[in-house]
């Protein structure tokens, strides 16, 4: 037997990982516990309505005056319509081909930029403050 | 209990922390080995598992049912099981430059791991796979998901994670072949 075939066949069979006793209980209690103190936090938070209306209201301002930059000094971005075409089209038969099918399809460096161009975006969203502060730490030290 | 009955209890005024004990009960074993398979280690796990569930009680005020309450949950796990893996690779890179080599020590070191010759070299692999498609690889070989729900979890597209997934599967093939 082929190792390949012994991990796709056996490499999910058992669990391989330990979970410490009770762990699921403690973990239950201790989230609870947290929650209350959160809630205990937020009721005792003071902030005034006449604060909150004034903060609304230059909210409101900055929203209105971005937008309106926006309408007026940027440039709409191009759309490359042949890439969002191939994509729709790669998309329609993702639906019913299997991974490897799929893949065939495409030559080599077509799939990589298929893959790459969705996971930049999609991903994107991920990504927290503090990868982006690790990012922009990195950026500057260069 | 179903998820819409966790929203509806949720939405009874004063129930919410009744409501959000029963989405504890119901979700906190799932999403542990959601994100224990990805990070592999179990205090790792549990400090990010408890990260998860706080900002669910947070986020859960401005929850949309029509996302569906699983896809949402696991889209929050997911999220920030990526942002732990992206800051410890972004650690370790500073030090050695071998992830194979970190895995394993990481792994052989783990006392709550007790897997096999092949589980272990599979894991190793896995770690050396970019999150993207370790992430991908892990809901449809271990948790045999469906492509439409991983894309809805992921917000990405089905051939997007077709692609990701055999490429993974490539990689960790290439593993084994080279013993």
């Amino acid at each position: 037997m082929s190792n390949k075939r012994t991990w796709q066949e056996e490499g999910r069979q058992n669990n391989p990982f330990k979970v410490p006793d009770g762990f699921f209980e403690g973990f239950e209690n201790r989230i609870l516990e947290q929650v209350k103190k959160d809630q205990l936090v937020q009721k005792n938070r003071f902030l005034k309505p006449s604060l909150v209306r004034w903060i609304s209201g230059v909210a409101a301002i900055l929203l209105i005056g971005f937008v309106g930059f926006q309408q007026f000094h940027l440039k709409p971005q191009k759309v490359e319509l042949d890439q969002v075409a191939m994509y729709a089209v790669l998309e329609y038969y993702a639906q019913d081909l299997d991974e490897t099918t799929f893949a065939s399809l495409l030559a080599e460096n077509d799939v990589l930029s298929y893959e790459e161009e969705n996971s930049e975006t999609d991903f994107l969203d991920y990504m927290d403050v503090d990868d982006l502060e690790i990012i922009e730490a990195i950026l500057n030290s260069k | 209990m179903t998820d819409l009955e966790i929203i509806a209890i949720y939405n009874t005024p004063g129930q919410q922390e009744e409501a959000f004990k029963e989405l504890l009960g119901a979700y906190q074993e799932r999403l542990y080995w959601h994100v224990r398979r990805m990070i592999v280690n179990h205090d790792d796990t549990d400090d990010v598992l408890q990260n998860i569930f706080i900002k669910i009680w947070k986020a859960l005020p401005g929850f949309r049912s029509e996302s569906g309450l699983f896809t949402w949950l696991y889209r929050i796990a997911t999220n920030e099981a990526l942002s732990f893996l992206k800051q410890r690779s972004l650690r370790n890179s500073r030090h050695i430059e071998d992830p194979e080599m970190i895995a394993l020590d990481r792994l052989e070191a783990d006392s709550d791991f007790d897997g096999d010759a092949i589980q272990k070299k599979l894991f190793v692999a896995l770690e050396t796979l970019p999150p993207k498609q370790r992430i991908v690889f892990q809901m449809k070989y271990f948790d045999d998901m469906k492509y439409q729900d991983m894309a809805e979890i992921l917000d990405t597209s089905v051939g997007a994670l077709k692609a990701s997934y055999h490429h993974a599967v490539k990689k960790i093939e290439k593993t084994f072949e080279e013993d």
